[in-house]
Formats: structure tokens, sequence, C-alpha cells
């Protein structure tokens, strides 16, 4: 079990507060792989916050052990607490930069009693504000950028001590879609290039689905589901993965779209969910072939998991009613593909 | 026109100019010695409260209840009191020498709370990344509470500073010195009542000179 670079085993976690013993973490039992990109996603509330703040030893395990590599974090002292966090570095989703300080002086706050001349400083901050993409923001204050900007910055400040892990605490939740994406790709670069290994806790399912190699669902403090995305993604188990799948997906539709697609005779609604990587076409003009039966795509919805397809469509069956009962049987047949007959006419 | 309007400042000139210097000696030493305890305290509550970067419940009690403590007791009354400690500090419970102790006692509570408050102003998200990049409690303190909130420290130092130069007019009341002493000698005792104007409107100068080069440092600051 404890092969990853960080492990969680039986990790409980509770808070004393006026109203009575909040149990937030309950038995958690994680192992994050080294060097892949690893989600928790769960609603707010759910507790990710205090599972990733436990990782850096921001927050005390009640019991249990978190582990980095062969330390055990909740045991540290706090001089050996101060060096991990060289190791494993933070970003947040408010940016915390420090408004009092320019760029150049944030990124460097995490070594600024380490001992480097100034040279050295200045040319680590310069390295890492063209590796961000910022290059010409080195004086600057942090009031004068904008949001995707402050999280850039507030990554390049996260790697000055050339860190093993990052922990990302929903990095993306303040920004619009298209400068999420342009931070999720950054931190996709980071892993490829330089092998760090990130921990992202989010709420939102297109983060996860955008990077993450290995997945696990927080449910009121419990982890429900874990496993490799696509696995995960292509055959959720728990009610509430699948509420989360579906926020990106266009193929749960409601019955009101039911409701206005009219049916004539003979026709049925069908959703095909494809559950391995291969391509959606054959079967469609499959059926069309084998039955002459008309299948026409109202949704469809692929997406790509860690390079491999997932996804599928809604169509609609139409041609003779013994033909289109035939092509549903075949498609049910079909290993890889879910069925599900959403309606059909009277 | 000093003759005209003010007959007996004029009468009383050097007095005068001396009691100004003095007011101004007594906010500038008192001052800067319960700027630098205060400053402590202030940091030493920031930190030892409950969410603080170390929390310690009895630390922070004891300075809690010392300064509500200190802040309950009428400033005129907490002089009286104060004198024989005055006496044995000080060397005199009278004149400039003699007020600087009683001073700084009087206005190191209402500072001590409006440095802590300038400090729990910085937000607690910096805080915790200054946890997050490995910084030490002492290196959090300097680098991000002091640093992020020096402007507003400014602005609270300046609110202490208009309340010490109240302070040091009731001080003068008992035989201490400065505008206020001469107020009640000249303009009170002797019923002179351009004198009590003079004063004030000196006060009213030094306070609003106070006040404009605070807001100007504290919005220099600023980022
Ligand atoms: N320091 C704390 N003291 C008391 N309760 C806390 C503390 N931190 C978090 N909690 C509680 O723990 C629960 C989970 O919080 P959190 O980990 O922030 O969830 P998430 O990040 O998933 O939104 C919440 O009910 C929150 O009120
Ligand atoms: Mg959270």
């Amino acid at each position: 079990m404890a092969t990853g670079v960080i492990n969680f085993k039986k990790v409980n976690k509770s808070f004393d507060t006026d109203e009575g013993v909040n149990h937030v973490l309950k038995d958690i039992d994680l192992s994050i792989p080294k060097g892949k990109i690893f989600g928790v996603i769960g609603y707010s509330g759910a507790g990710k916050s205090t599972l990733i703040r436990c990782i850096n030893g921001l927050e005390k395990p009640t019991d249990g052990t978190v582990t980095f590599n062969d330390q055990i974090v909740n045991q540290l002292d706090h001089k050996s607490l101060l060096n991990l966090r060289g190791k494993i570095s933070m970003i947040f989703q408010q940016f915390n930069l420090m408004p009092g300080r320019t760029i150049a002086e944030n990124i460097s706050l995490p070594i600024k009693y380490q001992g480097f001349s100034k040279e050295e400083v200045s040319s680590k901050v310069r390295k890492l504000l063209d590796l961000v993409g910022l290059p010409d923001k080195y004086s600057a204050y942090p009031s004068s950028l904008s949001g995707g900007q402050k999280q850039r910055i507030a990554i390049a400040r996260a790697l000055i001590n050339d860190p093993e892990v990052l922990l990302c605490d929903e990095a993306t939740s303040a920004l619009d879609p298209e400068t999420t994406d342009s931070i999720l790709t950054l931190l996709k670069q980071l892993n490829k290039d330089y092998g760090i290994t990130i921990i992202i806790v989010t709420h939102e399912m297109h983060v996860i689905e955008s990077i993450c190699d290995d997945i696990a669902v927080l449910d009121k403090g419990s982890i429900v589901e874990q496993g490799n995305v696509y696995a995960v993604f292509s055959d959720p188990k728990e009610e509430l993965t699948k509420k989360f799948i579906n926020t990106t997906s266009n193929l749960k539709i409601s019955q009101e779209l039911v409701d206005t697609i009219n049916l004539r005779p003979g026709q049925k609604l069908i959703r095909l969910s494809y559950r391995d990587g291969e391509t959606v076409t054959p079967l469609i003009s499959d059926i069309s072939r084998q039955f002459n039966v008309n299948a026409n795509i109202i949704i469809g919805d692929i997406k790509l998991i860690q390079k491999q397809l997932l996804g599928g469509l809604i169509i609609v069956l139409d041609g003779d009613k013994a033909a289109v009962d035939s092509a549903e049987q075949y498609l049910q047949q079909q290993k890889d593909v879910e069925v599900e007959v959403i309606n059909h006419a009277r | 026109m000093l003759d005209k309007y003010f007959p007996n400042v004029a009468a009383n000139w050097q007095a005068f100019t001396e009691s100004i210097l003095e007011t101004i000696e007594m906010v500038i030493i008192a001052g800067l010695i319960s700027f630098v305890v205060s400053l402590l305290l202030g940091i030493i509550l920031v930190v030892t409260q409950q969410d603080g970067i170390s929390p310690n419940r009895v630390v922070w009690n004891i300075i809690d209840k010392l300064i509500n403590l200190f802040r309950s007791i009428p400033f005129i009354i907490l002089i009286v009191a104060l004198i024989p400690l005055t006496t044995v500090i000080s060397g005199t419970a009278i004149g400039v020498r003699g007020t600087i102790f009683p001073l700084v006692i009087g206005i190191t509570p209402f500072f001590s709370r409006q440095i802590e408050s300038a400090l729990n102003d910085t937000n607690s998200g910096l805080i915790e990344t200054g946890e997050a990049i490995g910084l030490t409690n002492f290196q959090i303190i300097r680098s991000i509470y002091l640093h992020e909130s020096i402007s507003g420290l400014t602005r609270m130092t300046t609110t202490t500073i208009v309340s010490l130069i109240g302070l040091t007019a009731i001080v003068g009341v008992v035989g201490g010195g400065g505008l206020g002493n001469f107020a009640i000698q000249y303009g009170y005792q002797q019923n002179q009542f351009d004198v009590t104007l003079a004063c004030i409107i000196v006060l009213l100068i030094i306070v609003t000179i106070v006040q404009i080069l605070g807001t100007l440092i504290s919005e220099t600051l600023k980022h």
C-alpha cells in the first residue's frame, strides 16, 4: 500500500468546536504516486482543504499517519516541518500574494532568509518569471495583475525551492474558464517537464478531467471512490461520482428536453455511453447497414480523458418496428457500450 | 496683534513657548517608549491568540486582562495612583520628567489595542502562506504581519498620538508642565481667557499637523 510519495494511513481529523466535535476526515487511506497529477474532488465542506493541509503539516491529524517519502509528517518537530515545506509547496484559491511586495519580492519570499546573494535570487526569479510567461512583471505590484497572472506568480513562488510536490487548493476556482485552462496547461507542463507530483483538490470536474491521472472522491470526510481517472469516469460506482461526472456531460438530458423530442411510432430515443477508448462511428454505421434503420444523432458528447475517448451519444432510432428492436438488441450486446432507452413512441 | 488679542499670552511669552516645547517633548518621549512596548504587546497578543501562529492561552489572557484593567481606570486617577511608583522610577513626580511614566502607562493599553487591531487586519491567507512557504514565526511577524500592516500601523499610531496629546494636557493639571499646565495656571486660576484660547489653538495646530503627516505617510505606504 505505502508505495506513493505521499501516503495517508487511517487518517482521522476532528475539530473541537462550540457545537461539539466536528469529525472532518474519516479513516482516509490514500497513496499518491510519484510524478502523477492526483485529484481530490468533493463538495464544499467535504474536508478537501483539511486533507491537503495535512500533507504539509498545516493541519495535524487527530490520529493516523501522513508520510512523505519516509518521513512521518505529523510527527516532525517544527524545524523539520519548515524544511519539509521547502519540498512540498502550495498554491491557493485566493493566490495569497503579499500586496506590499513587488512580484520579485513575492516570488523570492520563501528563500529570503536562506542566505542567497542578491544576484542569485534575482536570476532565480527571472528564470521563474520566464517559465510562467510573465518576464516583464519583475518590479510590478500584485494589485496591477489579473487573477490568472497572480496565480502564475504564486506558482513561480511555489517553485523557487525546487519542490518535489505541489499542492493546489482550489487553485483555479477563482478564475474564469479560459484562464483556468491556461493555468491547468501550465501545471501539466510542470508535471511533465520537471516530474513534480501535483495534488489538486477541487469541486470542479473540469479540472479533474483535464489534467488528473488519478482521482479520489471525497464525500463528507470519507473517500468513497478512487482510482485511475479513466477507470473511475467510465465506470463510476458511487452516486456522488456520477453526479460529478454529469456536471460536465450533456448526455444527462432533462425530462423537458425529452418531452420536446416528438417520437413517431417505431422510434426510440436511446443513450449510448462508451466505456473504452474505441471510436464511435462504426457502431452507428453498423446498425444502419445491418438492420436498415436510421440513427439520428441528437447529442454527442465525447471527450478525451488521458488520451482515451469517453462519452456517448443520444440518438433516435428510426425505422421498421422489428428492425428498431433488433438494432437495440444488437447495441445491448456490445460489451463496451451502455445502452439506455430514454423514451419510445407509444 | 498678539498684544491686542492675547495680552496675557504676550506678557508670558517665554513661559508659553516653553510649555509648547514641553508638550512636544512629552509626546515624543512617551510616544516612543509606548510605541516599543505597545508593538511588543500587540505582537504577543496576535501571535498567542487562539488562531494565532503560536497560540498560548495563559500569556494571551494575562496581557488581555491587564490591558482591560488599565484601560478602565480614568487617567487622572491613574496619575495620582502612580505617584509613588513614578517617584521611584523617575526620581520625581512633577515636571516633564515626572509625566513620562504615567503617560506611558496611560497610553500603552490603548496603543497596544490599536496595534493589535492593525496586525489582525492582515489577511489570514497571507499568514497561512507564510507558514506554507516554510517561514519561522519570527520571520512571519517581520515579513508579513509588520510588513503588510505598515500602513495600518501608521494610521493607528497617528490616532494614538492625538490621544496622547490629550493626555499630556491632563498631566499638566497635576503639575506636569506643558500646555495643559500653562492653561490651568494662567487661563483657569488667573481667569485669563485669552490664554486658554491660545492653548486650544496651538493644540489644534499640533493635532492637525500630526493627522496630515500620518495620513500622508500611511497613503504613500499603501500599494
Ligand atoms: N480550523 C478549523 N476549526 C474548526 N472547524 C474547521 C476548521 N477547518 C475546517 N473546519 C471544518 O471542517 C469542515 C471541512 O472544511 P474544509 O476542509 O475547508 O472543506 P472543503 O475544503 O472541502 O470545503 C468544515 O465543516 C469546516 O467548518
Ligand atoms: Mg476548501
